[in-house]
């Protein structure tokens, strides 16, 4: 497929990279002249300098003959235009990351008009995903939905007292609706067989079935009961909307929040949300506001560093499940480490939700895991797919890959080595990156 | 550096190359050249089995980065040299390996100068091959991998950047290897018309296709001791003057006007250059021409104009001895071996865009004295070119003109009169060919000593792939791990 990204930020970039990974076509348009250079060495892309929303940049970058065009640059407003021409060249599909949600807000202008097919904001996927993540037990700190959410995928962190820690995988049970994909140990994927051993530290991934959701309790931390009462650390938007999603299922909110006429709106916005003005850093205000008995901590202001100390004094002050936004991607792989329960970025969210919307319509999904390396991917089996009709020890499956789950007319299969897919079948695999061409290959 | 990669890399370049002398060999069989048969089969198997070796010794793990992309098109290009030579040692047509490692290189890198005493006794199979390795070399030996290997990735963007002449080189397609494929293929349609061209007005097939090579690559080897000149058919001369400066035009811009933007042409300020500059060098030698040697004006535009697109293509074909032409004619053409053809194109010297961009700086310069204040962007057409760009192009040009000197400096140290040290230099670093003097348009380089016929290839090899590429690999800490 031939398709335009305009601005090459960090979710262009990642989008880019996986797509381009995927023999697409890609070319991306931005105007900083300087990253030219960088694009070129890293990426096997086209790198176009200039104003996305112009007819003519567009025009050279082959909007013709493109099959999609995704607008993520930091302005709403020429991602919108972008997409708008490129229906105008009759480009089949349009995204565009929109932040502002005023101008979506009950739809004022209809898509369709627009001219955009998708509109992903950043805010509200990342809010989504935190409320996702409170909801699970809390050492749980990314969870997936897949097949509808028939199938979800959990990450866990394996700390000291867990019950899985120093345990060969043949000696835990893990019953017949959960099936243990992966190991993260040191920044290496390790596709478990019964002989590993999970140590402290790892990261593991693991499918499960919705019906035995109950038994996710069993497997992971009994100590926590369920969810009462949340505090939000700055009222920033996606603060706002995590408070709203929160109060809808009726969990008790608290957000903090520093300037004093942003809380007035705020409070006005959210009437179930108890909105404190007040610098959220002071660990006097935090005790006031009962920090130590409060089972879910969300710090979303604008500030990284803040988002992460604060958490942490959280943690410290014994709140049960503590979530922190951290903007800079790079930070990622060692703030698991220091103890924050899971860390969520609206960067990778948007990246993951785009992606996971260009192949929803095609073959395979995607999502990625742990900063774009893993990615789980939703393929279904056609025909002549090369998979199909024998059992799954005798298909050269590339190594660093697993079949997590099998979905045949709405019933979920773990499979084991002797399971057969058949054409039609939907399947749930994971793999490294770089070897989802060979997986492609197999399902062709 | 990744040396693994590197040596893989060759490894599959030398393998593409032990397979492209299938040609010659096929010729050789369809003239029954006994011994050029068994110097082909030879030299094939050496250099496939040497590249299939080093393929399979190292393996290709980690990716091409800037480092690996330098030492893979410099060491190749080197190495892809010296595996050329094995056809001309082993049929006898050269006995000594520097004579033959200066005739590969000057093949290779598209400059035409040769040390062969008489063309014309040699095997018609082994002059092909003389030939072939001037058009691999034109469009680039590493562009051919990268075109047929599309794995390379973003390594292929490296190897691209390094070898592709010019100062920016633009990319045509998302992906480096269809860019690759593409250039290739606007090339061999190039090439199959002129052959077609040549053909149809009366030359024999072989000859055709030996100076197709020698035309689209703007290389000059020609399987004539008289060169173009041996035919003295107009017709021949009128073909090959076209081709050649369609080869000495950006390719990219070849690629848009074979699909129907023929306005881009001249939109494009390069090509209006050098287009200017081929005309006005033809009118001032004409004229002066006409008024010292030849009585008929046409016979002065006939030589002037195929002379003047040779030497400023950087091709080096020859249909008179220039050498005995006027000083101010044999002036100009000195001063164009230097400036060459447009980049991206196949033709040598320091590149049409350079000089424009150069020309610019020197008027903002000016400028900047009459209004200190000014902010004076430089524009290309409608392109803007950064203020990083223009420092890239001038320390380019100064290097050129310092190799330039120096090289003069040990060429005279060897022996050589002033004009014909000075002009051996600057014609084997622009590509060209003939030089004036000793090394003239009748004459040839055989008469050189050993050192001065290495440090000529090494001019070769400085001058085809831009200078920077070649010598960043004498700096010892390219090489560190």
């Amino acid at each position: 497929m031939k398709i335009i990204i305009i601005g090459a930020g960090k979710v262009g970039l990642q989008i880019a990279q996986t797509l381009s990974r995927e023999n697409h076509d890609i070319t991306i348009i931005d105007k900083r002249e300087d990253i030219r250079e960088d694009i070129d060495s890293n990426l096997d892309i086209m790198t176009i300098v200039g104003n996305g929303a112009s007819v003519r940049i567009l025009e050279q970058a082959g909007i013709k003959e493109a099959d999609m065009l995704i607008a993520v640059t930091r302005n709403d407003e020429v991602n919108m235009i972008a997409c708008m021409t490129a229906k105008q060249f009759n480009v089949a599909k349009t995204i565009a990351r929109i932040r502002n949600s005023e101008y979506m807000y009950a739809n004022s202008i209809s898509k369709e008009k627009l001219g955009i097919d998708y509109v992903i904001n950043p805010e509200k996927a990342t809010a989504k995903e935190i409320v996702r993540l409170l909801k699970t037990p809390s050492n749980i700190c990314e969870v997936y939905d897949f097949a509808e959410g028939k199938i979800s995928l959990f990450g866990l962190k394996i700390v000291e007292d867990s019950n899985f820690a120093n345990k060969k995988l043949k000696e835990i049970s893990f019953g017949q609706h959960a099936l243990m994909v992966a190991i993260f140990r040191e920044n290496n994927l390790i596709i478990p067989t019964g002989n590993d051993k999970i140590m402290v530290g790892d990261k593991i991934y693991f499918l499960i079935k919705k019906e035995s959701y109950s038994d996710l309790e069993l497997l992971c931390d009994k100590k926590n009961g369920p969810l009462q009462n949340v505090l939000i650390f700055g009222g920033s938007n996606i603060g706002i909307q995590v408070a709203s999603l929160l109060n809808k299922i009726g969990i008790k909110t608290k957000l903090i929040e520093i300037n004093k006429q942003k809380s007035e709106t705020i409070s006005e916005l959210l009437p179930q949300t108890l909105v404190i003005n007040g610098d959220g850093t002071n660990t006097e205000l935090l005790k006031e506001e009962g920090i130590e008995k409060t089972d879910g901590f969300v710090a979303v202001t604008g500030y990284d560093e803040d988002n992460l100390l604060v958490s942490l004094l959280a943690k410290h002050f014994g709140t049960k499940k503590v979530i922190a936004k951290i903007s800079r991607i790079n930070y990622i792989p060692i703030l698991e480490k220091i103890g924050i329960d899971a860390i969520v970025n609206p960067r990778l969210t948007t990246a993951s939700a785009i992606l996971r919307f260009l192949k929803s319509g095609d073959l395979i999904a995607l999502t990625l895991l742990k900063e774009g390396e893993l990615e789980v991917a939703e393929l279904i089996a056609k025909k002549d797919s090369k998979i199909i009709n024998k059992p799954l020890k005798l298909t050269n499956l590339p190594n660093n890959s697993i079949i997590g789950a099998i979905i045949r007319d709405d019933e979920v299969i773990i499979p084991g080595g002797d399971d057969i897919i058949i054409e039609g079948d939907k399947v749930i695999l994971f793999t490294k990156t770089t070897e989802i061409k060979k997986i492609e290959h197999l399902f062709m | 550096m990744n040396y693994n990669v590197v040596l893989h890399t060759l490894g599959i370049l030398l393998s593409f190359l032990g397979l492209s002398m299938i040609f010659p060999l096929s010729y050789a069989f369809y003239y029954q050249e006994e011994r050029a048969i068994y110097a082909l089969l030879s030299s094939i198997i050496i250099t496939i089995l040497s590249g299939l070796f080093l393929r399979f010794t190292f393996k290709s793990e980690g990716g091409i980065g800037r480092k690996e992309g330098f030492a893979i098109v410099t060491l190749g290009w080197i190495i892809a040299a010296a595996f050329g030579t094995f056809p001309f040692l082993f049929s006898g047509a050269l006995n000594n390996f520097i004579d033959a490692y200066f005739e590969s290189m000057s093949g290779f890198t598209t400059t035409g100068a040769t040390v062969l005493q008489s063309i014309e006794d040699n095997p018609l199979s082994i002059l092909f091959w003389r030939n072939q390795i001037q058009w691999m070399g034109g469009m680039g030996i590493i562009m051919l991998v990268v075109a047929i290997l599309p794995t390379l990735g973003v390594g292929g963007m490296q190897l691209f950047k390094s070898e592709v002449p010019g100062p920016e080189p633009d990319k045509l397609k998302p992906r480096i290897a269809e860019t690759a494929k593409i250039l290739y293929l606007v090339y061999i349609t190039i090439s199959a018309l002129q052959i077609a061209c040549l053909y149809f007005t009366g030359m024999s097939l072989y000859d055709a296709i030996i100076h197709m090579f020698g035309t689209m690559a703007t290389g000059g080897f020609s399987s004539k001791n008289l060169s173009v000149g041996h035919y003295n058919n107009l017709t021949f001369e009128v073909i090959i003057t076209f081709f050649m400066l369609i080869a000495g035009t950006n390719f990219t811009l070849l690629y848009k006007v074979l699909h129907g933007d023929i306005k881009s042409l001249f939109k494009d300020r390069e090509f209006i250059f050098y287009i200017g500059l081929v005309f006005i060098s033809i009118l001032i030698i004409a004229t002066q021409l006409h008024i010292y040697i030849y009585k008929s004006i046409l016979t002065a535009l006939r030589y002037a104009s195929f002379q003047v697109v040779s030497i400023v293509t950087t091709t080096g074909f020859v249909t008179i001895d220039f050498d005995q032409w006027p000083a101010l004619s044999k002036s100009i053409l000195i001063i164009l071996m230097f400036i060459g053809g447009c980049a991206g194109s196949t033709g040598g010297g320091i590149k049409s865009i350079r000089i424009l961009i150069l020309i610019k700086k020197v008027g903002r310069e000016f400028q900047k004295i009459l209004h200190p204040h000014a902010i004076t962007p430089i524009y290309i057409g409608e392109k803007r070119i950064s203020d990083e760009a223009v420092s890239t192009v001038t320390s380019f040009f100064l290097l050129y003109i310092m190799i330039f000197i120096l090289g003069s400096l040990v060429m005279a140290a060897l022996g050589l009169d002033m004009i014909s040290a000075m002009t051996s230099v600057a014609t084997t670093l622009g590509n060209v060919g003939p030089g004036l003097g000793l090394v003239g348009p009748t004459q040839n380089f055989a008469f050189l000593p050993s050192a001065g016929k290495l440090f000529l290839s090494f001019c070769m090899l400085l001058g085809r792939l831009e200078i920077d590429t070649v010598l960043i690999l004498l700096i010892p800490e390219f090489w560190k791990k």
